[in-house]
């Protein structure tokens, strides 16, 4: 137990104008579970990107097994028994589970034999506790089955080294609890596992050490059992954080939102939101828990003028809104913060300046009846830089060079930095904090409550229950396109959450 | 560093080309010098410019259309829609004597803008509501208009005093573009001068410009914003459509005088070549046209002087074209050599 598998001494892993990974130490040894902790952007991925041959180190060694190797490829890393789990599953959705396993697996003849990897990964998957169909078709599987496939992937090709880009965004309670019993069988066979992560609980519940990462350089390694969560909070961020968010008891004004019978259909004509009827007051935040793809989207989506829809109706403040366009809305005081913020929150190639007026651009000061007023703009963009704390260069470079965090607080400036009614505003938010490291959460979390103190209604949607539990007043489950459960937070019990997320009761 | 690349792209044609002359045993410095040999000569500079006016308002209008990522192909269809309704203008004035003379031009010019427009709009509103494929559908129009351009002349519209050739009657004199003194340059490069300034701040200023660019750059984002993806491209077809249909007015007022079966010779594909190449800048377009019209001048130069096929300017146009985009590749990405 005591051997290193695996050494990285001195990495360094420069971008142009960023040091992502500073003189980087790592050790793995046999059959442990090493957690990686990080705020975004501290280095972690990079990290295991050279690790995993997909990024060149400019300077370091890497030690397998004591013997200095060179990794230039996944495939080389792949000889060398060591193999990634990615945050987005890399499998063929029309093929079934047997054939994404061997898919680009040095051993397959010309003609495959499936029913002989078949009975392998039978045998891999009860081994390590890992249920899955053989013969199932991706598309049919669940989150949790997929990355169930991901790891036999790994498996079947004896990686022994295997690394998780933080496994669990995706899982549901119990899915995550599956994980990491898979986890801990593998490891007590002689597997070591590196386990990226920003979730402090999650290093706690699972890791035997954990390497803490700030800013590309490493901060410390600790036994996790010798250490606790604000020790490593404090290690992660550089100073303390506060866990609980101090909240004023709702001062609940009218009724701000009214959904009556919703009904939507996706592209391919297939009912997405069956009947959702809920209704949202000032002065409320309401938190919809679920798992991606039961109806989330389209609902957000409806009560934003962005989806038609097919019966139902919408109500704004009193105003039957029920498919009007996303401007209507808007000017309605219906604020939108979407799923991706690239792409839709904002324009890749637009300057942060633009995408900041993408929405009010049309009216005054912003321009007159034909030319923008480009003063104006920039004037109004440099005040929300700095009102929103947003880190950029110049308000006139394009939002894609922006991290995650600072994307985000673009798209948050633009919706809530000049809120359109000085009435009550609806703010619609998808996974609001997703993928940000912990300064960004807190701010964006802190920002909401402060929101709805100043009476405004909020329903948002996310997957980490702890966040749904911690800032909201009310709380629905989405399952299968309807609103499964509703509940208190205070009287909210995470088991029963679980469960409903996974279709398993209703309320 | 992206200059020195374009240069790198441009020298990089220059070679592949020179390989092909030297397989057609011709001397690759001398049919360069003979390619480019109207920059040198006033006369023969003066050619260039006038093939390079119906190039610059199709690329002009197509670096629009591109700017929101409406890909269309439909220069070529345009300029003969053009062709067309300014063809139909002088023989329905020649019947009917409603507009003086002085009058006849400006009123041409909006109406063949408007005509060519709405055939512009056809693609755009298809695209947007029924999310066809606009490469296709503006690639299909173009042999519908070229079809139509070509019954017209040799059936309803062949000149009677033509001795069976298929053409129109001759335009009057009022239907003409008037040339430049001392020059082979007709008045249709002020249009395209204009049009070039027009689109520019139409891009850099106006609302209208900012929504073009938030549609090419994201539809989605322009969906979420509240722009109207359908207003959006079908006016920036409208105009697009609306200067490629100028272009073939220019063809038929300031050059030929009448209306020919096949009368552009590909200016509405060249035009393509030149929006890219001119990373759809509209003031380097209008040089990167008048670079183009050298080139199809050079050609025929070859041809007469050489024995080389006019076609060579058409591969080395191509050329350039495929050693830009490769070139763009260079400019995204850095080339890092592993050991």
């Amino acid at each position: 137990m005591n051997e290193n598998v695996l050494e990285m001494v001195d990495i360094v892993k420069i971008f142009p104008g960023v040091v992502a990974n500073d003189r980087v130490n790592f050790s793995l040894k046999a059959g442990e579970i090493h957690a990686l902790l990080g705020e975004n952007g501290a280095g972690k991925t990079t990290l295991m990107n050279i690790l995993y041959g997909i990024y060149k180190m400019d300077s370091g060694v890497i030690k397998v097994d004591g013997r200095a190797v060179s990794i230039r490829s996944p495939r080389d890393a792949i000889k060398l028994g060591i193999g990634m789990v990615h945050q987005n599953f890399k499998l063929v959705p029309a093929h079934t589970v047997v054939e994404n396993i061997i898919l680009g697996s040095e051993n397959n003849g010309f003609i495959l034999d499936l029913k002989k990897s078949s009975e392998k990964i039978k045998n891999l998957a009860s081994s390590f506790g890992l249920k899955v169909d053989p013969f199932s078709e991706v598309w049919k599987l669940s989150m949790g089955e997929r990355q169930r496939v991901e790891i036999l992937k790994l498996l079947y090709r004896n990686v022994r080294i295997m690394i998780f880009d933080e496994p669990t965004a995706v899982l549901t309670p119990q899915e995550k609890k599956e994980l990491f019993s898979s986890l801990k069988e593998m490891s007590s066979k002689g597997k070591s596992i590196i386990f990226i992560t920003h979730k402090l609980d999650e290093v706690l519940e699972i890791s035997d050490r954990v390497t803490v990462l700030r800013r590309g350089k490493n901060v410390a390694t600790k036994i996790t059992k010798e250490t606790n969560k604000f020790e490593l909070a404090n290690l992660m961020i550089g100073r303390p954080i506060i866990f609980e968010y101090s909240k004023n008891p709702p001062k609940l004004s009218g009724l701000a939102l009214k959904v009556e019978n919703v009904r939507v259909l996706d592209e391919e004509g297939n009912l997405r939101l069956k009947d959702v009827s809920f209704s949202l007051s000032g002065g409320e935040i309401v938190g919809v828990a679920g798992i991606a793809g039961n109806g989330q989207r389209e609902l957000a989506e409806a009560i934003t003028g962005l989806r038609h829809v097919s019966s139902g109706k919408v109500f704004v403040r009193g105003k039957d809104l029920t498919n009007a366009s996303p401007r209507r809305f808007f000017e309605n005081g219906v604020l939108f913060i979407p799923e991706e913020r690239l792409g839709v929150g904002t324009a890749p190639n637009l300057s942060v300046a633009e995408n900041l007026v993408l929405k009010s651009y049309d009216n005054s000061p912003f321009s007159n009846s034909v030319f923008l007023k480009f003063d104006a703009i920039q004037k109004f963009a440099e005040m929300l830089v700095k009102d929103f704390e947003i880190l950029c260069p110049s308000v006139k470079v394009p939002v894609k060079f922006l991290s995650g965090g600072n994307l985000q607080k673009v798209v948050l400036a633009r919706e809530l930095g000049n809120l359109v009614s000085r009435d009550v505003n609806v703010i619609v938010a998808m996974y609001p904090t997703r993928g940000l490291d912990v300064g960004a959460t807190e701010y964006v979390r802190r920002l909401l409550l402060k929101m709805r103190d100043q009476g405004n209604a909020i329903i948002f949607f996310s997957e980490d229950l702890e966040e749904i539990l911690s800032i909201s007043d009310r709380i629905f489950v989405m399952f299968d396109g309807r609103i499964v459960g509703e509940m208190d937070s205070s009287k909210a019990d995470v088991e029963k959450i679980g469960l409903m997320m996974a279709g398993s009761i209703a309320s | 560093m992206s200059f020195a690349i374009s240069l790198a792209s441009i020298f990089s044609a220059f070679i592949i080309s020179g390989i092909i002359f030297v397989f057609s045993n011709v001397d690759p410095i001398l049919a360069y010098y003979n390619l480019f040999k109207s920059f040198t000569n006033t006369a023969l500079l003066s050619e260039a410019v006038v093939r390079s006016i119906p190039i610059m308002l199709v690329a002009l209008g197509l670096a629009l259309a591109y700017k929101a990522n409406f890909i269309s192909v439909g220069g070529e269809g345009q300029i003969y829609v053009g062709g067309i309704v300014i063809t139909f203008l002088v023989l329905w004035n020649a019947e009917n004597r409603l507009l003086p003379g002085q009058l006849f031009m400006p009123f041409a010019i909006i109406i063949v803008f408007l005509f060519s427009s709405v055939w512009g709009i056809i693609p755009a509103f298809l695209k947007a509501k029924f999310e066809t494929n606009e490469v296709l559908t503006t690639l299909m129009m173009n042999y519908i208009a070229q079809i139509i351009s070509n019954y017209l002349v040799i059936g309803p519209w062949k000149d009677p005093k033509g001795y069976g050739f298929p053409h129109s009657p001759a335009f009057p004199e009022y239907a003409r573009f008037p040339l430049i003194p001392g020059t082979t340059i007709n008045l249709s490069i002020f249009i395209g001068i204009l049009a070039s300034i027009v689109i520019y701040i139409i891009l850099a200023r106006t609302k209208f410009g900012f929504e073009v660019k938030v549609v090419g750059d994201s539809y989605s984002a322009a969906k979420y914003a509240g722009i109207s993806y359908t207003k959006v491209v079908c006016l920036v077809m409208a105009i697009s459509a609306g200067l490629s249909g100028l272009a073939g007015m220019s063809l038929l007022s300031g050059v030929i005088g009448r209306l020919r079966p096949d009368f552009s010779p590909g200016y509405g594909y060249t035009g393509i070549i030149v929006a890219w190449l001119c990373n759809l800048n509209p003031f380097i377009i209008v040089v990167g046209s008048i670079f183009f019209g050298g080139l199809l001048v050079g050609g025929e130069v070859l041809q007469s002087s050489m024995g080389l096929s006019v076609g060579i300017t058409d591969v080395f146009q191509a050329l350039l074209l495929i050693t830009t985009l490769s070139g763009e590749f260079f400019k995204r990405y850095r080339l890092v050599w592993r050991r």
